[in-house]
């Protein structure tokens, strides 16, 4: 018979594999790293687990993650209020903030259309997409989904639905690596990217 | 581009073996179980990062060793790159073995499409006969393999567009609604036609220049008795068509009309996916009515049109290599072949188990292996 641990530290190692990017191996890393740190600082990572569990929402206007009712960027009155950039989830917001370049707002959508994953347009924030182009003084829609194929599906998908309101649409020209994301691409080609915008028809 | 030396440690059958190569012509004999093969999938395995016999990386370690280690030396355009690759067992810890392949090229570490990009090679093996025997999926497969060597856009478009085919097929099995299942399929219905049509025509212009240059290999090699064509088989298109909108405009047309067959089979009827393509020697379909030899020899045809293709794209031949052609090649083909491969001065790897096949003019101007249980043994 092949050697097991003790149950409870079987089961935190299974509870770290669960999570996005962590394999067997650092899941297992990172249960020895808790056993071996003192009581306190390990009650205090669980205190800011449950604390950001509870006291971070999404921004009732843009998605954005906030502790208050609207994020900052949407509390900020030096923003551009004419623009909404779309993306598909918030670490795209902060790839796209980092570039510093970017002085609308945001929209997040919360994923792409994607059959094959379970994901339909109606499980999108496409609706309160559209509300909000009907409520504020939007005159450009930036989509800014991930360059592979279900982003682009995504995107004209929303172009289709914004046409009747006259709104200037454009789609962020990618010199993103082809099928890559938008949180790996570095700042420059972001920044490029930006900048070289071209109108959706 | 040839490889001017490689080096085996722990792979397959073989504990050590160092070999200079001859820039133009070798062959490995051997009886049955030896190592010809492996050889020369261990020379393919270095220049293309993975093996074409397995999948399994882990495979070719030798039996009872815990790592395999491959060198090449190769010059490239009159310079020498060196290649290393690493494959290792780790098991560190009681999580499952994983394998680690490592690939340096001049000693820096690389991702296997820096290899990819860089180096060629077109293999020849007996299970190529099921380019033409096999079933469409495998030609699809050998035309699409093709075509992304040399197109590395086709390549991203394939991908893309069984992505979609995926999408498409998906809603076809989960929704039950009729108005939603339609509108969902509209939302994919451009870009799976977009895709579509550009890979149905990019194989049928593919075809076509195949056709060209295996016609006049073909008429070689069997001193103009046969005359070979291959068609594009597409199920979207009555007749060849070059022109991307009307292919377009086609592809639109059939979706429509197989959306109802569509719904009741669930899935996606009509596209690039379902396409086939024949080979017709002197009219008659080779598939049906080819003789063995003849339908090798279709393959070695279409082998050396790629040869020619890819020599166009890169100005420079990409390494060849050739298991088990010659025994049911009869005299003059086995003749034009060699010919050619010491004509062209491209570098081969060509497995036999008899000498015989091979004349004395061809002896002289080749390195001659014969190799025993993993080891050359001088002859
Ligand atoms: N990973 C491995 N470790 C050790 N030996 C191996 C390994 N993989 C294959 N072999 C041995 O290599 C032998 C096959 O070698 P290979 O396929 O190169 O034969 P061959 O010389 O091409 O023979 P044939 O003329 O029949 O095609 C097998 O008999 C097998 O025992
Ligand atoms: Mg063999
Ligand atoms: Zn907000």
């Amino acid at each position: 018979m092949s050697f097991r641990y003790t149950k409870p530290f079987a089961r935190l190692i299974d509870e770290f594999s669960k999570m996005p990017g962590i394999g067997p191996k650092t899941a297992q890393r990172l249960a020895f790293y808790i056993l071996k740190n003192s009581s306190e600082s390990v009650a205090s990572l669980a205190k800011a687990i449950l604390e950001a569990k509870e006291k971070v929402k999404h921004c009732s206007i843009c998605g954005n993650i906030t502790d208050q009712e609207l994020c900052e960027i949407c509390r900020n009155t030096n923003r551009d209020k004419s623009t909404i950039c779309v993306i598909e989830r918030v670490r795209d917001l902060i790839a796209i903030e980092n570039t510093g370049e970017y002085k609308g707002l945001y929209h997040v959508l919360e994923g792409v259309i994607s059959p094959l994953d379970g994901v339909e347009p109606e499980n999108l924030k496409i609706d309160s997409l559209l509300k909000r182009l009907k409520t504020e003084k939007i005159q450009e829609i930036i989509l800014a989904t991930n360059p592979n194929i279900e982003g682009e599906v995504t995107a004209s998908y929303i172009t289709k639905l914004i046409e009747p309101l006259k709104i200037k649409v454009t789609r962020i020209a990618y010199g993103v690596p082809i099928g890559g994301s938008l949180e790996f691409a570095d700042e420059v080609t972001l920044t490029q990217a930006l900048m070289g915008r071209q109108e959706m028809k | 581009m040839y490889f001017k030396k490689v080096r085996l440690k722990n792979y397959r059958n073989f504990s050590n073996l160092s070999l200079d190569l001859d820039p133009n012509l070798n062959i490995f004999i051997g009886n049955n179980a030896q190592g010809k093969t492996n050889l020369l999938e261990g020379l393919n395995l270095i220049i293309k990062g993975h093996s074409y016999r397995t999948k399994e990386d882990r495979e070719v370690i030798k039996w009872d060793n815990e790592s395999a280690y491959l060198f090449g030396e190769i010059n490239k355009d009159d310079e020498n790159v060196q290649i290393a690759l690493a494959l290792e067992k780790k098991s560190e810890d009681f999580y499952k073995n994983t394998l680690i392949k490592t690939i340096k090229i001049n000693q820096n570490i690389q991702k296997k499409a820096a290899l990819n990009k860089e180096f060629k090679g077109v293999v020849f093996s007996p299970e190529h006969l099921q380019i033409i025997k096999g079933a469409p999926s495998l030609r699809r497969k050998f035309l699409d393999e093709q075509i992304s060597q040399i197109y590395p856009l086709y390549y991203k478009y394939l991908s893309e567009y069984y992505r979609i085919l995926g999408h498409r097929n998906n809603i076809l099995k989960k929704e039950i609604n009729q108005k939603k299942k339609k509108e969902k399929l509209l939302i994919w219905d451009p870009r799976l036609i977009e895709r579509g049509s550009f890979l149905i025509l990019t194989r049928i212009k593919f075809i076509k220049k195949i056709n060209r240059l295996a016609h006049k290999f073909h008429q070689k090699i069997t001193k103009e008795k046969e005359n070979i064509e291959l068609t594009y088989q597409s199920n979207i298109l009555k007749d060849q068509e070059e022109n991307i909108s009307l292919i377009n405009k086609e592809f639109k047309d059939r979706l429509e009309e197989h959306r109802e067959k569509e719904a009741e089979q669930r899935t996606t009827l009509c596209g690039p996916h379902r396409d086939d393509f024949s080979v017709y020697i002197n009219g008659f379909n080779i598939a049906s009515y080819g003789s063995q030899g003849q339908q090798r020899t279709v393959v070695l045809s279409l082998k050396l049109s790629e040869l020619e293709l890819i020599k166009e794209k890169e100005g420079d031949y990409p390494i060849f290599f050739l298991d088990d052609v010659m025994s049911e090649l009869d005299e003059d083909r086995r003749h034009f072949l060699l010919g050619l491969i010491i004509e062209k001065k491209v570098q081969t790897f060509i497995t036999s188990i008899n000498l015989d096949y091979f004349n004395s003019n061809i002896k002289e101007k080749s390195r001659i292996f014969k190799i025993e249980e993993g080891k050359i043994i001088n002859l």
